[in-house]
């Protein structure tokens, strides 16, 4: 098989998969009735709302208006589809979502999350809550994971040395540690205790909205202190995700570098006598390329769901409360539209990588 | 194959134990087993109808911290309890009334204020009487008795009296007037509301020098007298009767509420962490062993068929695996723990069936990877020459399989079990920690209550459940590594 039909292969089961997940989503929030219970609110609000404005014309007699109320409510419904069982609306469900059409937010609490008020978009509840998760999450994951690729290859080289033992036990211990722990501690030492940190961090909506506007306006003076004001929110989360994410990432990337180093050329290239900065650069960076980038394409589109509990925790007002709020308060459009939006930024990173390993691997390009 | 099991069972034994990691890990994993045994072995029937029902944890302090704390200089009472039903008590009997006379002391050492007393009674049944009336006297240090502290009467329909679950709290405006009768220079620091209010800092506390109330410690000594007064006169039988059923009943205690309590401390109902932490590590031990065996079953056997029989069959299942994959676990897996919540809310096998659902959707998520490992190892492996020889003689499928595919396969797969092991406990715990509990108390389960119903500064209630569950995912991370270093000799040192 050519290289392009593999790509275009592995497309087609990606895309199939991002089709599955959205199904999958539909059926259950359509099985436990959620759209129903919905669709059945909006039905009312309207029907309601067309016998007010009969009421207020003049000389209408009420059983006409009680015929007009009922015919209007029939062909709601039959709009709807509330005349039919569930399952019948669940592929247009899923047809909507993937044209990207999620409908609108119903719930109150939901579009608090995005610091929003309620006639509103569920796309737009998304697209404001997104630079928040990447503000506390994306950069907590790229700080992690830049601190495991300087240590990494530097204790690879020193197998059994104090400094690797000490990643190793460091990394067994936040292995061990969730997140969401660690951030329950953190919150009750830096910020009741010594008080150096934010009580509440939903403030950091208002701090990132200022902090754009100024970038928008050319405000040099006006976005620093808004980019400090973000930190003053953020730094309490990305420490206490670095802290925990750190340990697996340097234990993950130096097995990574173990493996390829005991390959028979490297040891051929130690061998040859060639300086060790040459066999690390090209005998053993180079090789052990294509599973990095791997893990690190793939944690860095996952943090773009946000952590779940982790934001909870810290009442952060990211994707993962948004998803969380969707879900306990039971608004349908804003659950399935996040779920394709995180699962299309995971397929659509697998793609790259399919791509990619055409560049970086050669063998695969034969 | 029992004799490559037991020969690979010593080479474990032998290579894990020989690293600092895999001690470490291998004697955590016995306590934690011995423990969690021990607990198991020692949970009542009823454990969970106990821990969510108020009226068993009455009596008990609220919020409190556990009592090692006062070492740290945190000014604690520590909580007191007397069992009456264990004590000696003096006999009166006059024309048509028993009395019981119960004496003891309580030692208090002055350092805060105790947040109040109470007598806990239940199942005290007796026929043939008319009533029952309890009261409470204290002499306090000082030399007076302050009267009447609890009261309480009881009297039956047609001479039957059952006392059941009963929790008895002074009536705190009486009490009031009775201590300014005793102590009238209290008014000058208070009104009687306050005093009712707070009546514990002024039946533990003197009138100071300074116009302030300051603690009073001491020997108190508490008399708790029962009255039963009978249908007609006396007799022995009437005597034995309301001696019984004092003896038998259910419980009855005097208590002073502490301020501190216990070896954990006590959650916003008053329940004893302690016990929830030691009875929650067996649930805790089965949630990660459950969920990683059957995970890695599912994965071994997904992966093999996968790889062994190709074609199809493994186009299907890596597939599946790919599309599992893209799927969000954690939302989907909140989304039906939610439904079912809402599906269950009113059954009493809620608390299982939502657990059950919850580590089945992990299961169904979560052997992807491993079977991926499985496949790639198995296509390796069956292109070696003597699994060709065994075909070429004659052997089955299966056969094959079992001896000469799964037994190399056994360490990695070991490795993997291990490894996934705390995801589940991290999960479930994850989980409660968002309010989507099932009930039962497990360590998630009281973090969530934590957040829910405590404030963050209650330390007892957040650090306990944490690092218990650290110290079981640590447990497993060390011996994963160590099997992972013994089954990849690349990982080892050079």
């Amino acid at each position: 098989m050519s290289v392009g039909l593999v790509i275009v292969r592995r497309a087609a089961f990606l895309v199939l998969a991002l089709i599955i997940a959205v199904f999958l989503t539909a059926f259950i929030i359509g099985a436990t009735g959620y759209v129903d219970k919905v669709a059945r609110a909006i039905v009312n609000e309207e029907v309601r709302a067309y016998r007010q404005a009969l009421s207020k014309m003049p000389n209408v007699n009420q059983s006409y208006v009680e015929e007009k109320v009922r015919e209007y409510q029939q062909m709601l419904i039959a709009t709807y589809g509330l005349d039919k069982p569930w399952y019948y609306r669940v592929l247009p469900l899923v047809y909507a979502t993937l044209m990207f059409k999620f409908g609108d937010v119903q719930q109150v609490g939901v579009a608090d999350v995005a610091g929003m008020q309620l006639p509103a978009k569920a796309s737009d509840v998304i697209l404001a809550c997104l630079p928040r998760t990447i503000v506390m999450i994306t950069v907590a994951e790229l700080i992690a994971i830049l601190i495991a690729l300087i240590i990494a290859p530097y204790v690879a080289f020193r197998v059994g040395s104090l400094a690797d033992r000490f990643t190793i036990i460091y990394a067994a211990l936040t292995n061990a540690i969730p997140v969401w722990w660690l951030a329950l501690i953190m919150i009750f030492v830096f910020s009741y205790r010594l008080g150096v940190a934010p009580q509440q961090f939903r403030g950091v909506i208002r701090a990132l909205s200022d902090m754009s506007t100024a970038l928008l306006s050319g405000d040099l003076k006006g976005f620093i202190m808004g980019f400090a004001n973000v930190l003053n929110y953020s730094w309490l989360p990305i420490v206490t995700i670095v802290i925990v994410l750190l340990g697996p990432w340097i234990y993950n990337v130096r097995a990574m570098l173990l493996r390829v180093s005991r390959e028979d050329f490297v040891t051929a290239a130690i061998a040859r006598g060639l300086p060790q900065k040459v066999v690390l650069r090209r005998y053993i960076l180079r090789p052990a390329l294509p599973p990095v980038i791997t893990s690190v394409l793939l944690g860095l589109a996952g943090t773009l769901g946000g952590y779940i509990i982790t934001e909870s925790v810290f009442n952060w007002p990211g994707m993962g409360t948004l998803y969380y709020e969707a879900i306990t308060s039971g608004d349908p459009a804003t659950i399935i539209g996040l779920t394709y939006v995180l699962t299309l930024v995971y397929v659509i990173a697998r793609l790259i990588l399919e791509v990619l390993y055409v560049v970086l691997d050669p063998r695969v390009r034969l | 194959m029992m004799e490559r099991l037991k020969g690979f069972w010593k080479q474990i034994r032998e290579t894990i134990w020989s690293q600092t990691s895999g001690k470490a890990a291998l004697i955590l994993l016995s306590i934690l087993i011995v423990i969690g045994v021990a607990a198991a072995l020692a949970i009542p029937p009823n454990f969970v109808s106990i821990w969510n029902d108020p009226k068993y944890w009455g009596g008990k302090p609220k919020n409190t911290p556990p009592s090692w704390s006062s070492f740290f200089g945190y000014p604690c009472v520590q909580h007191f309890e007397e069992d009456l039903r264990a004590l000696g008590y003096k006999l009166n009997v006059t024309t048509n009334e028993v009395s019981l006379t119960y004496l003891f002391t309580y030692d208090y050492k002055g350092d805060g204020f105790p947040q109040g007393v109470a007598l806990k009674i239940d199942g005290v049944y007796a026929n043939g009487v008319r009533s029952i009336r309890i009261e409470a006297y204290i002499t306090r240090p000082d030399g007076v008795t302050v009267p009447d502290v609890i009261t309480y009467l009881a009297t039956g329909a047609n001479g039957s009296i059952s006392i059941e679950n009963m929790l008895l709290n002074p009536d705190t405006i009486k009490l009031a007037s009775t201590l300014i009768t005793l102590y009238p220079q209290f008014l000058q620091v208070a009104g009687v509301n306050d005093i009712a209010m707070n009546y514990p800092m002024y039946l533990f506390g003197k009138y100071s020098n300074t116009s302030r109330i300051v603690s009073l410690g001491g020997v108190y000594r508490v008399s708790v007298v029962v009255k039963a007064s009978t249908l007609g006169a006396v007799t022995i039988d009437d005597v034995n009767k309301v001696v019984n059923a004092l003896k038998s009943s259910k419980d009855f205690k005097f208590v002073v509420v502490g301020t501190c309590y216990g070896l954990l401390g006590t959650d916003y109902r008053g329940r004893d962490l302690a016990q929830a932490m030691f009875f929650g590590l067996p649930i805790a031990l089965l949630i990660g062993f459950g969920t990683a065996f059957l995970t890695t079953i599912i994965g071994l056997f997904a992966g093999l068929a996968s790889g062994y029989y190709g074609g199809l069959i493994d186009e299907f299942i890596q597939r599946f695996i790919d599309v599992l994959g893209s799927i969000p676990t954690l939302p989907i897996l909140i989304l039906i723990a939610v439904s079912v919540q809402q599906a269950y809310g009113a059954s009493p096998y809620k608390p299982i069936i939502m657990l059950m659902v919850i580590l089945f959707t992990l299961i169904v998520f979560g052997w992807g990877g491993l079977a991926i490992i499985v496949r790639s190892m198995t296509l390796s492996i069956k292109a070696e020459a003597y699994v060709e020889a065994a075909q070429a003689v004659g052997a089955s499928n299966w056969w094959i399989m079992t001896k000469h595919i799964i037994p190399q396969l056994l360490p990695y797969i070991a490795a993997q079990m291990v490894y996934s092991a705390p995801s589940a406990i991290l999960t479930e715990a994850g989980l409660s920690i968002l309010g989507i509990q099932h009930g039962l108390p497990t360590w998630g389960g009281i973090l969530s209550d934590a957040r829910l119903y405590g404030n963050i500064s209650y330390w007892w209630w957040i650090f306990p459940p944490g690092i218990a569950i650290s110290i079981v995912s640590l447990t497993f991370v060390l011996l994963g590594m160590s099997i992972e270093r013994v089954v990849e000799p690349r990982l080892r040192g050079m």
